[in-house]
């Protein structure tokens, strides 16, 4: 483990690959805490825990800056991009913990209500990734994804909800690297954007 | 006694009533609602206004009102009435006659069998003050308004606590109830001593407004002549063309069917009843998924059957007070007047048939 | 107006009458006069005598191809023989773009409907009396029209209008407003519009393109995707997705907007969309029968600026 103690500018990789200037992800501060710096495979199991929730909860309004922590839906799709994150796992690529991740089988299956539900449930971000077209295990599925789920891009920035909550991004399954970038700069841009306040649905009384 | 107000004094009404949530018709780009008018806010009550698109069953009977809220402890659920239930005095400045007369027949309806005590909370603590329809440019009546074939009028008293008339450079204000009293008392330093003269202009402005109402609805004696003709025929050819939009239901000041849904996320959540109408489709969907009015004729005739049959036998209160907001919205123009002038003489030509279609309607019931 | 509506109405009162006793048709869908309102309404008209009452004017902005899907569902009741006689209906040609999209989406059977085409130089708007001969004001959609002429008809009624405008055209002003403001204002602009929805659902009742058996938005089972509560974030889900399932399918008949009680400005989301569907995909809805539909095909140059 190579704790040399610095800012987490580039991912960490565990194994020591060498390449580390490869995968300048950006920045990996959270919060205060080098919670990003997750020391996987340290005996720290209990810190995970503080990285992969509300370090700075998500009540909304109750925000101090620096504090707020986006929650990111991902919609990521069996073949490529599940497996995808999963090689971003397994090589020990660090990568910001705001993310759920919610397999489908393909991202052609993500319905646009799926995306206006997360962001209702309390989503900052949704991100959905796909095959690259061309290489859809269901052949054509993604091409469809690509048709539907621009458009909704569009609607949502017309009623004014920020298109840049909602990303589509293309991870094949060797793209280990590309999901961790992927995920960084998303989460990146979502705590400029702060928290989603327009479609949260009321949850209680009030 | 009555006292008049100074027109250019309207404006300081609502900031007079200081013990007062103040409720008056806003415009929300054009669009007219009953709103509570924001102490500091520079949008006030309007003036010129025929009546407002949102009747004012919303002040009393939300369009959607939480009744419980729901808390998961110990694997138990508990629901406990809302604690922020709106409290202190209230008034709703400039409601229309034929808006107040539907108080009338919401407090029956909602206090018949049940008492439903979100309904009575909100409705006691409003003092109600009206303003009469004198005809005048952009007032009612409108080529729409029949509020005197249905037990109504343009300048009638019925569910107010205080009526105000437009006399030219004055309104007359008039305190009928303890209520309205107590307002007038709130509001002395606006009010001054009316003259005979006051009260004879309003009394002649308000029956010029009674002669501009031209329309009619034929209400007299509606439970006889709807009983025979329920498997008529007639009921197919308006109906043909509603869109099943609801938009008449849900912008009537006297319907007043709502829905139960419990609203939950992740151990907290809440009761709360939303209006809905006896027009869309699923309204009366049973759970085995029997629909039992599946098409659009059986719902406009519920309709029309639940407002001047079903109430006025049960209830003996007539369920229109001659608005005529369904009229003008109606995308497709079923005009409520025009159907049950069809239903009458629907009802005149089975004339002998009538007992035989009962028999064979019940029987059809029965046989369902 | 160089129409003479008189003499349209004229004539298809005559061929309504003509195919209604023939029994050509089980009935003609059109306008009739309204007593008691300006405005003309849709009548099923099954007799000589209904076929009399047909009106053809400034007025008759309602787009009846809203009642066709529903009508050709139908099912005849039990021991009846079912009524395979095609469906008349006359149509402006907004209206007749309805019908090029439903033939599209498979929804019409050949032969089950029999057209009357009419041409049209634009419909007033009953909601905004204005002095003058017209008594209204035209409505909006008449402003951005580029079809005049009826695009699917068995006959046509009405001497051809000159096009004068095409959607390649056409620079979509009327949501140029919207587009220029920060995201921030559009939010607070479309939050003001929701908080008057009262989802009475009119502007899907009365839209052709709205046919589903169970639409999404009554769905409860296993549970609601959008909850009967009437507040901001419901009423925008309604709004934003409702937009999508249009995408690509609006024809701007401009039904929505006029059903309406609140006034709220629907036809905004559906014009910008459908802007946005001819800049990305080339997508012009309504024209011809054989085109693919937006979200059913796809290119394999699609553009993805915004896809990382």
């Amino acid at each position: 483990m190579s704790m040399d103690g610095k800012d987490t500018k580039a991912p960490r990789s565990q194994g020591d690959r060498g390449d580390a200037e490869n995968q300048e992800v950006g920045s990996q501060e959270v919060g205060s805490q080098e919670v990003g710096s997750q020391e996987v495979g340290s005996q720290e199991v209990g810190s995970q825990e503080v990285g992969s929730q509300e370090v700075g909860s998500q009540e909304v309004g109750s925000q101090e800056v620096g504090e707020f922590e986006p929650k990111i839906i991902g919609f990521l799709c069996n073949w490529c991009s599940y497996t995808g994150a999963d090689l971003a796992g397994t090589s020990r690529i660090q990568y910001p913990p705001n993310i759920r991740v919610i397999k489908v089988m393909c991202s052609g299956r993500v319905n646009p209500q799926f995306v206006m539900k997360a962001f209702q449930e309390g989503a900052d971000g949704v991100l959905v990734s796909g095959c690259h077209p061309g290489d859809c295990h269901y052949i054509e599925g993604n091409f469809h994804t690509r048709r539907k789920l621009t458009m909704l891009r569009d609607q949502l920035e017309f009623m004014g909800i920020e298109a840049e909550r909602f990303q589509i991004s293309w991870v094949s399954a060797s793209e280990g690297i590309k999901f961790a970038e992927v995920v960084s700069n998303f989460t990146d841009r979502l705590r400029d954007l702060g928290p989603q306040t327009q479609l949260v649905k009321r949850g209680g009384a009030r | 006694m009555a006292k008049i107000l100074n027109k250019e004094d309207l404006d300081r009404l609502p900031g007079v009533l200081s013990g007062y949530d103040v409720y008056a018709p806003v415009s929300h780009d054009g669009v007219l609602r009953f709103c509570r008018l924001e102490e500091d806010s520079d949008q006030g009550m309007e003036t010129g206004f025929t009546n407002t698109h949102k009747p004012p069953k919303d002040l009393f009977f939300p369009q959607t009102e939480v009744m419980l809220e729901l808390k998961r402890e110990d694997h138990k659920w508990t629901g406990t009435q809302e604690t922020a239930r709106p409290t202190g005095k209230a008034v709703a400045l400039g409601m229309r006659p034929c808006d107040a007369q539907s108080l009338n027949i919401l407090d029956v309806l909602f206090t018949w069998d049940y008492v439903d005590n979100y309904y009575i909370n909100n409705r006691n603590r409003f003092t109600i003050v009206g303003l009469a329809c004198t005809g005048g440019d952009k007032e009612p009546p409108t080529a729409s308004c029949f509020c005197t074939s249905v037990g109504g009028g343009p300048g009638s008293k019925e569910g107010l606590d205080v009526i105000m008339t437009d006399i030219g450079n004055h309104y007359l204000f008039e305190a009928l109830t303890d209520k309205g009293r107590d307002l007038e008392a709130a509001t002395a330093e606006l009010l001054s001593q009316a003259d005979d003269g006051h009260v004879q202009q309003a009394k002649e402005a308000v029956e010029a407004a009674e002669k501009k109402i031209s329309r009619k609805m034929p209400a007299e004696g509606s439970v006889e002549y709807l009983d025979g003709i329920f498997d008529h025929d007639y009921w197919e050819g308006f109906a043909q063309r509603c869109l099943g939009c609801g938009i008449c239901t849900l912008l009537c000041p006297t319907c007043h069917c709502f829905d139960i849904n419990d609203v939950v996320k992740l151990g907290e959540g809440r009761r709360e009843r939303t209006w809905d109408s006896c027009q869309f489709e699923y309204y009366s969907i049973h759970a085995s998924g029997h629909n039992p009015r599946p098409a659009k004729k059986h719902r406009q005739r519920n309709r029309i059957y639940h407002k001047f049959h079903y109430m006025v036998k049960n209830l003996d209160v007539l369920g229109c007070v001659g608005c005529g907001r369904c009229i003008e919205k109606c995308p497709v123009n079923i005009d409520i007047i025009e159907v049950m002038q069809g239903a009458k003489e629907a009802a005149k030509e089975a004339g002998k048939e009538v007992e035989k279609e009962a028999g064979k309607g019940e029987a059809k019931e029965a046989g369902k | 107006m160089a129409i003479n509506r008189d003499a349209m109405q004229t004539e298809i009162r005559e061929v309504a009458r003509k195919w209604i006793e023939a029994g050509e048709v089980r009935f003609v869908l059109g306008w009739e006069k309204s007593p008691n309102s300006d405005l003309s309404r849709p009548i099923f008209a099954s007799s000589a005598d209904d076929a009399s009452r047909l009106v053809w004017n400034g007025l008759c902005t309602g787009n009846l191809t809203r009642y066709l899907v529903d009508e050709l569902r139908k099912k005849p009741k039990r021991g009846e023989e079912p009524d395979c006689r095609p469906i008349g209906i006359v149509v402006k040609p907004c209206d007749s773009k309805a019908l090029v999209e439903l033939t599209k989406e498979k929804q019409i059977p050949e032969g089950s409907i029999k057209v009357i085409g009419v041409t049209c130089e634009g419909q007033l708007d009953p909601s905004r009396p204005e002095p003058g001969n017209d008594a209204y004001a035209k409505a909006d959609k008449c402003s951005v029209c580029h079809n005049h002429n009826p695009l699917m008809a068995d006959v046509v009624i009405g001497d051809e209008v000159a096009e004068t405008s095409k959607l390649e055209d056409d620079d979509f002003s009327d949501v140029k407003g919207l587009e220029e403001m920060t995201t921030k204002e559009r939010w607070e602009f479309w939050k003001r519009q929701s908080e008057r929805c009262v989802r009475c659902y009119a502007c899907r009742d009365a839209c052709p393109m709205c046919y589903c058996v169970e639409c999404i938005f009554d769905r409860e089972k296993p549970y609601r995707w959008n909850d009967k509560t009437v507040d901001v974030p419901e009423n925008v889900f309604y709004h934003v997705i409702r937009g999508l399932h249009l995408a690509g399918r609006c024809i701007d008949c401009g039904e929505c907007e006029r059903a309406c009680p609140m006034d709220i400005p629907i036809r905004k989301i559906n014009r910008y969309l459908m802007k946005r569907a001819y800049q990305r995909f080339g997508v012009k809805p309504g024209q011809d029968p054989e085109d693919e539909s937006m979200f059913g095909s796809f290119d394999m140059n699609d553009p993805q600026e915004e896809i990382w």
